[in-house]
């Protein structure tokens, strides 16, 4: 579902429309553009491209908008900060812990300000104390205005969210809203 | 393993073969030039190649005079046997048709100390070589078979050989055609008073004695020769004496261009390996979790490197059998583009020592392009080998760095060869844009030979030209015939010294002034379409009665007559001493015509005399027809044999052959290494591409995050061309710098061109460039199809 969400798939039946356009229709490069101006991903094995610095993976979805370095920069930095990564960002990822390399996922996700992020098991590859801690990070965007839709199967972290809307094998068995 | 993956294991097979079949090919070449012993020859290494030659000209060996060879062998005390040849045409008649063979007139001792024996009969007796001794022959195995049917009864036979009755003594092994490829062998029976001091033609060969260095051996000659030209300075003032390896001398022609093009052929050989490296390395990759199984179970290290070793040793070896077959069919295709007589002693057998490299090469190339990707294989991140999907190990960093390092080889390899190639080509092309000064086409060549007993006063031979040149120009097809001494381009032409009118003898003969002597026809010049400048061409009026006049052409014109009209001056050869001066008086100015190989341009001017007044037996003639010149051969030799029936005609070849023939090595090498460079080019585009997919596929996930990011078609393609783009441009500049300075090797044996000749160091880059781009493209597009979600889920 988030593959449909984030413009990767398309559905086999019913529609979607994000920001009042149906995307069923939109040819691949316009997708490509929606993907990097409207959504940010995180996934659930990070995705880090492990040739490139921390500072560069999250630059990636900017280089791709034709933003200029000196442009990119200041959201780069934004989004590191934000993340709590600000002094890693010469790293390579393969220099960082789980937990860390999820948080410069959430700020590649984050770096374009994105209307939506989607997040794909963000927590699936991290042990409870990291996973925490996106958790928290998550939690803190989404109060500061961002919105984020979340795909997990631990019930701990679902609970974050405001509105849950609970899937098996393939239905939607409960929709509900957060008190 | 290696039968559960027949793709990869044929492509890695089909990439050695390739590699040792095109260096099997040239190492035949090398095994029958340069270490395969000559047939027969006992103690060749203590074989010496004799020549005399000018110290002002220390690079052009004269040959030696036959007073010279006289004198070396009545002093020299450090060889053990020293023979002096000449070569002949032999005609041999009386069997249903006259037979042309090439021998030679040679000591009687010379076979006895090479240690050659006959198969029947006997060799020559010392005394043989005396002008009044009985006339005998021996004769090579060929002539014995086809000529007298193999008949063992021969020796003692008497039969016409120049039209004089001669004894046939014996009969050679099969396959000796001492020095290159005579047929038949006649004692030199030479007088010093034809042959006198400071005419240089004869070729002497020697044998050092045991014990004795070639260095022994020269220092004596040239103490010798040196004595010579004190007690004779009119002729030998600054003449010396070349003593070298007979082998290395045979060689010396074409040594430097076989072993470059063995170079080549070994870059070639590197890019093959290369390229299975480069499989390895990837297809350790794809191993490492069988690899890393292996390991968890207990395999130490070693016992895994050994394994992979052993895969990398059995595709080496099938990889050499087929490129044994591969040489197989590329030493018989390297033959058919030799377009003369190979002389006998090269040999393209398939000997132990062919065969000991293909394996030998196989072998190493197993070690070359297997140890790097067996260690690294060997050494994979167990836990994550052990993961589904694992991709550590060969498919880390480390081997893509390895993989890349191995395709900028490639590039850098097949650049190198490529410039090479061209610079080759461009040089072969200018050989063949040379103006020779002569009109090759439609015309008709052959040689004829009068042979002396038949043909014994001086008269004979003009009277049989002057009957047969007239009878060919008048045959139906036929524009004009004329014939000369020596052919244009065939390098078949002496240097003769004279003086003009009013000047002294030179004191020295090396100061004498220098001319090309050809006795020409009427009628040549029309044939050749040679224009006459000025004054007047040859007539049937210009008999041996009639004053003696000659032709000069427009070099001689301005090089000797530089403020002065040459028509009406005389000249005379020097080299008949003790004749009358006999002066020619110039007549007329003709275009200059190249008479030596197009690869050795001289500036000598040429003389031309009428064939009457300077008669000569053996002729080149020229027939211009009004079409295809090949089909008039039939027609042309019922000619000859209608004016004279024992006369065969032989080396019927066209003008435009003969032309071909005289850069015949350049062009072979050329397209040599023109092959091995587009093998090169072919096997480095192929590496380029496996990597690029391989990095295609190791890269799929990566590239769809970039396209979950955002990332257009042409974000993917410049990714991945990009990518290659670098290590085709790193292999570049390191290829240019290469060649820049390997073209050096080259420079001796490139014409009109400079060895850094910049179409060549522009455009074969740029071909390069755009076929490696060509390689990395057809990854990309795959790398652009990709669907991002498919490429999500790749593990």
């Amino acid at each position: 579902m988030l593959s449909i969400l984030g413009l990767l798939d398309t559905p086999s039946g019913g529609s979607y429309s994000l920001k009042g356009t149906e995307v069923a229709n939109l040819s691949f490069p316009e997708r490509a553009r929606i993907r990097n101006r409207e959504i940010g991903f995180i996934f659930q094995s990070f995705n880090l491209i492990g040739d490139l610095t921390v500072y560069e993976n999250v630059e990636l979805p900017l280089t791709y908008r034709g933003m200029a370095s000196s442009e990119r920069k200041g959201f780069v930095l934004e989004a590191l900060e934000r993340v709590g990564m600000g002094h890693r960002a010469k790293h390579l990822p393969s220099q960082l812990s789980g937990g860390q390399q999820q948080r410069v996922a959430v700020a590649r996700a984050l770096a374009g300000k994105p209307a939506i992020l989607l997040a794909d098991e963000p927590t699936g590859n991290l042990d409870s104390r990291n996973g925490e801690a996106v958790m928290a990070l998550l939690k803190e965007l989404h109060d500061g205005g961002a919105t984020i839709c979340m795909v997990t199967h631990d019930t701990r972290f679902a609970e974050h969210a405001d509105r849950t809307v609970h899937l098996f094998d393939g239905r939607v068995v409960e929709d509900r809203m957060a008190a | 393993m290696l039968v559960k993956t027949p793709g990869f294991t044929a492509i890695a097979v089909l990439a050695i073969a390739l590699g040792i079949g095109a260096s099997t090919t040239m190492f035949s070449a090398i095994n029958a030039l340069l270490l395969r012993p000559m047939p027969y020859i006992q103690d060749q290494d203590r074989l010496v190649a004799i020549s005399e030659f000018f110290t002002k000209e220390p690079g052009h060996d004269n040959g030696t005079a036959f007073p010279d060879y006289l004198e070396w062998k009545k002093n020299v005390t450090t060889l053990d046997g020293l023979a002096a040849m000449d070569e002949a045409t032999f005609i041999v008649t009386g069997g249903d048709k006259p037979e042309r063979y090439l021998g030679g007139l040679i000591s009687a001792d010379a076979f006895s100390f090479m240690g050659v024996q006959p198969i029947l009969g006997r060799l020559f007796r010392t005394e043989e070589d005396d002008l009044n001794a009985a006339p005998v022959a021996l004769i090579g195995y060929h002539v014995w078979q086809e000529h007298f049917a193999g008949d063992k009864g021969v020796v003692g036979k008497t039969i016409p050989i120049n039209g004089k009755q001669v004894t046939v003594i014996g009969v050679m092994p099969k396959g000796w055609r001492f020095p290159e490829v005579c047929d038949i062998w006649m004692p030199l029976q030479f007088e010093e008073k034809d042959h006198p001091r400071g005419n240089f033609f004869l070729d002497c060969v020697g044998k050092v004695k045991k014990g004795v260095s070639i260095e022994q051996a020269r220092a004596e000659m040239e103490a010798i020769t040196a004595r010579i030209a004190a007690q004779h300075p009119d002729t030998n003032t600054g003449v010396s004496v070349h003593v070298t390896s007979y082998r290395e001398e045979s060689v010396r022609n074409f040594k430097t261009l076989t072993l470059l093009v063995m170079g080549a052929v070994l870059f070639v050989h590197l890019i093959a390996c290369a390229n299975v490296a480069n499989l390895l390395l990837a297809r350790g990759a794809t191993r490492s979790k069988e690899i890393g199984i292996r390991l968890a179970l207990g395999a130490s290290r070693r016992q895994i490197i050994r394994q992979l070793l052993c895969e990398s040793l059995v595709l080496g070896m099938v990889g050499s059998a087929l490129g044994l077959l591969l040489a197989v069919w590329g030493v018989d295709l390297m033959l058919t583009a030799l377009p003369n007589e190979v002389p006998y002693w090269i040999r393209f057998d398939f000997d132990w020592r062919v065969f000991s490299f293909a394996l030998g090469a196989g072998a190493l190339s197993s070690v070359l392009f297997g140890l790097v990707p067996a260690f690294q294989a060997s050494n994979p991140q167990l836990v994550d080998a052990l993961k589904e999907g694992g991709r550590t190990g060969a498919g880390g960093a480390k081997g893509q760095r390895m993989r890349n390092s191995l395709v900028v080889a490639e590039v850098a390899l097949a650049l190198v060869l490529l410039i090479g190639a061209g610079l080759m080509m461009r040089s072969f092309r200018y050989l063949q844009r040379t103006d020779i000064g002569m009109d090759p086409s439609r015309t008709l060549t052959f040689r004829v030979g009068l042979p002396e007993a038949q043909f014994v006063d001086n008269e004979a031979a003009p009277r049989f030209f002057a009957q047969l040149i007239p009878k060919l120009a008048a045959l139906p097809g036929v524009e004009a015939a004329g014939a000369t001494t020596s052919l244009p381009a065939q390098g078949n032409i002496g240097i003769s010294a004279f003086i003009l009118d009013g000047e002294a003898e030179p004191k020295q003969l090396q100061d004498a002034r220098n001319m090309r002597q050809l006795m020409v026809t009427p009628g040549y010049f029309q044939t050749t379409r040679v224009p006459l400048l000025r004054g007047r061409d040859f007539t049937v009026a210009d008999t041996k009665d009639a004053p003696r006049v000659c032709l000069i052409d427009d070099d001689g014109a301005r090089a000797w007559f530089p403020n002065d009209d040459p028509i009406g001056h005389q000249l005379r050869f020097l080299d008949k001493a003790g004749e009358p001066p006999n002066w020619s008086t110039i007549v007329g100015i003709v275009r200059p015509v190249v008479y030596e190989r197009v690869t050795k341009l001289t500036k000598i001017p040429a003389v031309y005399f009428p064939h009457e007044q300077v008669p000569s037996r053996f002729m080149s003639v020229m027939v211009r027809t009004k079409t295809d010149p090949a089909k008039f051969a039939n027609l042309v030799r019922n000619t000859v044999l209608a004016v004279n029936k024992d006369l065969p005609i032989y080396r019927v070849l066209t003008m435009d052959e003969v032309v071909a023939q005289s850069f015949w090595d350049r062009r072979f090498f050329g397209t040599l290494f023109t092959i091995f460079a587009g093998l090169a080019l072919f096997l480095a585009s192929l590496g380029i591409y496996g990597v690029m997919a391989y990095s295609v596929r190791q890269r799929t996930q990566e590239i769809g995050v970039r396209m979950a990011l955002g990332a257009q078609t042409g974000d993917v393609l410049r990714l991945v061309t990009g990518q290659g783009l670098r290590l085709i441009l790193t292999g570049l500049v390191i290829g240019f710098v290469s060649a820049f300075f390997l073209a050096q090797l080259l420079a001796g044996s490139l014409h009109g061109i400079s060895a850094h000749d910049p179409p060549s160091f522009t455009l074969v880059p740029v071909i390069l460039f755009l076929v490696g781009l060509a390689a990395c493209y057809l990854p990309a597009r795959a790398a652009m199809r990709l669907d991002p979600m498919d490429a999500l889920r790749y593990e």
